[in-house]
């Protein structure tokens, strides 16, 4: 094995340098510990109107909350749509049982800023992916073109984020986008 | 469709060599005999390269320092000693008429910086690392060693702009992370391709830390050379060689894993902190891990040996995380004729370990959902690898060699019994002619994979390449290489594809210490066997094939650096009161060497694992093509030595902004900072080090299930090192992330929290 250490004879040097090291070290130590095993969440609440008739045809519906809203993406590309939703997917509700009128949820999101709160309308066919339908959205003002964004910081309660869930929506020929 | 019979492209491949061998007749030759030393101390140095400048003769030292070059023809040559860690010697104008030479002494003069002298991944063949026209790392054997790590992956990790998340290695933003399906750097063991044919994945266990001579690292589009796989760079790991006495080494290291941060992460009292704590030590229910290796190497007249064993457990310091290793691993090399060696090496390797695919919860971070306890995974590999050199006459060396790989794995775990073998089998025939002022490398490479699985079903694939590449000396401070590589592709029974790499590359060196360089190039990996047939469901996430995958990924690469090397030489060290700035500076006694690289990569077809709405209704991860993709950046790298060599540090930085160009977001698993850096501090037979590695919070990932929206942090790691040398021992203590900073690079997987470890080696 080869000698790794030469001999060197400074010791000014290497005092000063050593005094550099321990401080390094030290005041590396006072960082925090990054993750966390309680996630620092927070709270969305609000309350879901459902206007008309709850379909026959309806297999189930939530609550549902997404990063981003889909800006750009074409309604009639399906799977292009779905690959959206899967990648900004965030938290969704129980499902809401059938014939309900008001609805409360509360969700437990991270902290974060977030797009689209909806409730969504699953058809009860096999493949129900393809009859999907926003029945609607959180909006401040109901005279926004696109859904309101929320922020939610850690540990905070967000609520009165309350939702109109149109039945008619159903018989639209997008599947989203619709108020 | 071109139908390919492997076994006569081999026998046709060996028949071109032999005609070509049989066309360079014999003349009179001499050699040349001498030892390499250290001018400090006098020892003799093991493993200095002594090269006859302009031909491709050369030699490497043995342990006694001795070199031995034949086959010498009359005439006058410069001879060169170069060594890792010190500064080359070159003597002149040496005669050789009508006999041999002997007693030819280098003393090599150690410099306070270590830079490697030659490489040979680069160009696939011995090359002076001045000539290299892409951005490389070398870590040699000290750097091993004292830094203590335990996995060949640990080794690599702490490079600049180099990243590892589970096993699979990204340079400087070129990967992401893709569960191991594939890989963009092409990994090497000493020369010879050790990636799965299944996977493409790289098996960080398939060689012993203590057996690993040196870590060659090259960035940048190798496919000019390597083909498929190298489309990012090239790993290659040399094992040690055999030594001319006898020598035997060990290695053996033992580490326990503090408590977690957090109460809630302390899934069981068998920390060792805890134990201590609750007076209730049993050693056999700590969590540790430990591992011995012994390596004997000799040699036996014309033969040398060198057998190693390894033996490695660890109960992890998550639940389920048991692993357990066994490798054996021997080389031997046959010296015919100083001119004529064959080399040939083997592996076997066994590998248990529990599989922690994805945490509870974060409150429960280190613990598996319950019915994921006592799920494991057996993994058996086999290295074969042979290689023959023979240098013809001063201007030619060939080379063949033959490999043969295989990979088994079988998952036991409670929902599912997934399993993969496969073989790959490489052959390689290669020139190295110089010229007057020409170095040109020329050879043919073939390759053949098969794959039996429950998930992939059988399959194989075929590929044949040609490749040559020219490093032309425009003048002694201009070097331009040029070179191309033609690849055919065949999934037996499915589709083809062939690709034409071409590369140019250019060195310039201004001034003194100062070096430019230029390399632009293409790259391509064909799509992997997993990425296109992998149908299995894991841990509820469903997996689905994509044989639509019929063309490989490509990419344009590009890259300009500057190199530059000062130091500050005050001879006469005055008293601080009579020139305060004199002292300081002669005490400071720096230098340094600064690396600086922009770089542009154009992807198109780049494949990187989606989350896919399927046709029947399902979600599943499958592999697709982006578009158009472009990672740019910047990385530099400083190394600095100060206080007479007493401090030696590097730091290093990487930024890349890698983006789908069709929807304009940033690439998963991506971070776009990363920093590094080291500190030693030695004095005599003691010294300290500290390494750094930092990383900014990767902004996207494949959300599964809303991961990409839980909670990622930057990485901070922090590893603290102090040793001792006694001489043929050292014995090292370590404690590997100071911080107990928790973090993690995938969804749902807590990277090593704090352990301490102590480890020692020596021989005798």
């Amino acid at each position: 094995m080869q000698l790794f250490f030469q001999n060197k004879k400074n010791k000014t040097g290497f005092l000063a340098v050593l005094t550099v090291f321990l401080i390094l070290i030290i005041s590396g130590c006072y960082k925090g510990h990054g993750l966390e095993p309680e996630p620092p969440a927070g709270e969305i609440r609000g309350q879901v109107e459902f206007i008309g008739q709850w379909p026959d045809s309806t297999r189930e519906v939530r609550v549902a909350v997404l990063k981003e809203y889909p800006v750009g993406i074409s309604h009639s590309n399906i799977l292009e749509l779905f690959n959206f939703v899967q990648n900004n997917y965030v938290a969704d509700s129980d499902t809401i049982p059938r014939g309900t009128q008001y609805y409360n949820y509360s969700l437990e999101i991270p902290p974060g800023e977030y797009a689209w709160i909806l409730v969504v309308w699953f058809p009860d066919i096999s493949n129900y992916f393809l009859g999907v339908k926003e029945l609607g959205a959180y909006y401040e003002d109901p005279e926004q073109d696109y859904p309101s964004p929320v922020t939610v910081n850690a540990g905070e309660k967000v609520w009165g984020l309350d939702i109109r869930a149109d039945f008619l929506n159903v018989y639209n020929d997008d599947p989203f986008f619709k108020k | 469709m071109i139908k390919l019979n492997i076994y006569t492209l081999v026998i046709v491949i060996f028949i071109f060599f032999l005609s070509i061998i049989a066309l360079f007749a014999q003349e009179k030759r001499f050699s040349l005999k001498g030892t390499v030393l250290d001018a400090e101390t006098g020892e003799p140095l093991y493993g200095a390269n002594v090269m006859v400048k302009g031909t491709v003769l050369g030699a490497a030292t043995d342990d006694r320092g001795h070199f031995v070059i034949s086959g010498i023809p009359p005439g006058t040559y410069n001879v060169e000693a170069t060594m890792m860690g010190y500064a080359k010697q070159i003597k002149k104008n040496i005669i050789i008429r009508s006999a041999n030479i002997t007693g030819m002494t280098f003393s090599l003069e150690p410099t306070v910086i270590e830079q490697p002298a030659v490489m040979v991944t680069a160009s696939k063949r011995k090359q002076s690392t001045e000539n290299i026209a892409s951005s490389f790392e070398v870590i040699g054997r000290r750097d091993i060693e004292t830094r203590n790590v335990q996995t060949l992956e640990e080794i690599v990790q702490k490079s600049s702009g180099v990243n590892v998340i589970r096993g699979q290695v990204d340079f400087r933003g070129s990967t992401g992370f893709s569960w191991a399906a594939a890989s963009r750097v092409m990994f090497m063991l000493d020369g010879n391709p050790v990636i799965s044919g299944d996977t493409d994945g790289i098996n960080w266990n398939i060689v012993p830390v203590n057996d690993i001579q040196r870590v060659e690292i090259v960035k940048g589009s190798g496919s000019s050379l390597y083909g498929s796989n190298a489309m990012a760079g090239m790993i290659n790991i040399i094992t040690k060689e055999p030594s001319a006495k006898p020598v035997t080494r060990f290695r053996t290291y033992w580490g326990f894993y503090d408590e977690p941060s957090y109460n809630d992460w302390r899934w069981t009292d068998n920390f060792l902190p805890v134990q201590i704590s609750q007076g209730d030590v049993d050693l056999s229910q700590s969590l540790t891990y430990e591992g011995i290796n012994i390596s004997h190497s000799r040699r036996i007249g014309k033969v040398g040996i060198l057998l190693s064993g390894s033996r490695e457990s660890s109960s992890g310091y998550k639940q389920n995380d048991y692993s357990s290793k066994w490798n054996f691993f021997g080389k031997v090399n046959v010296k015919f004729t100083p001119n004529f060696t064959l080399h040939l090496s083997g592996i076997r390797a066994i590998h248990d370990h529990d599989e922690f695919i994805q945490w509870k919860d974060q409150s429960h971070a280190l613990e598996v959902p319950e019915e994921k306890l006592g799920d494991w995974v057996r993994s058996k590999r086999t290295n074969i690898n042979g290689t023959i050199n023979h240098t013809l006459n001063k201007n030619m060396v060939y080379s063949v060699r033959v490999s043969f790989y295989r990979n088994y794995w079988k998952n036991y775990f409670s929902d599912n019994k997934d399993f993969s073998g496969s073989n790959r089998y490489s052959t390689e025939g290669r020139f190295n002619y110089i010229h007057k002022h020409h170095d040109l490398t020329f050879g043919t490479e073939v390759n053949y994979y098969n794959t039996s699985s429950n998930f992939y079903g059988d399959r194989a694939v075929r590929e044949i390449a040609f490749y040559a590449e020219d490093e032309a000396e425009i003048t002694e401070d201009i070097r331009v290489t040029l070179g191309a590589r033609y690849d055919y592709h065949q999934v037996v029974d499915g589709s083809s594809d062939q690709q034409i790499s071409p590369r140019l590359g250019a060195i310039i060196k201004p001034w003194k210490g100062s070096l430019f360089r230029l390399s632009a190039g293409y790259g391509f990996r064909a799509p992997s066997i997993a990425e296109l047939f992998t149908k299995t469901i894991v841990s509820g996430f469903t997996v689905e094939p994509n044989p639509d995958l019929t063309t490989a990924e490509k990419v344009w690469a590009f890259e300009i650096g500057i190199k530059q090397q000062a130091a500050l030489t005050m001879n006469n060290t005055r008293s601080f009161s009579s020139n305060p700035l004199r002292w300081f500076l002669s005490t400071l006694d720096p230098a340094l060497i600064f690396d600086l690289s922009f770089f542009w990569h154009r992807y198109e077809n780049m494949i990187e694992p989606q989350q896919s709405y399927m046709p029947d209704s399902t979600v599943a991860i499958q592999f697709q093509y982006l578009d158009r993709a472009r990672n740019r950046g910047i990385e530099t790298k400083l190394q600095f030595s100060t206080f007479s060599g007493f401090l030696r540090s590097w730091a290093g930085y990487t930024y890349i902004d890698p983006v789908n160009l069709k929807t304009g977001a940033l690439l998963n698993y991506r971070s776009r900072h990363r920093f590094s850096m080291g500190i030693v501090l030695q004095y005599n037979w003691f010294s300290a080090g500290l390494d750094y590695n930092y990383a900014s919070r990767m902004k996207n990932i494949v959300n599964l299930d809303g991961s990409a929206f839980e909670q990622r942090v930057p990485m901070h790691v922090m590893d603290g090192r102090l040793n001792f040398n006694f001489g043929a021992f050292l014995l090292t203590l370590e404690c590997k992330n100071m911080l107990n900073y928790n973090y993690i690079l995938r969804q749902r997987y807590v990277e090593p929290i704090r352990s301490y470890v102590v480890s020692l080696q020596g021989e005798f």
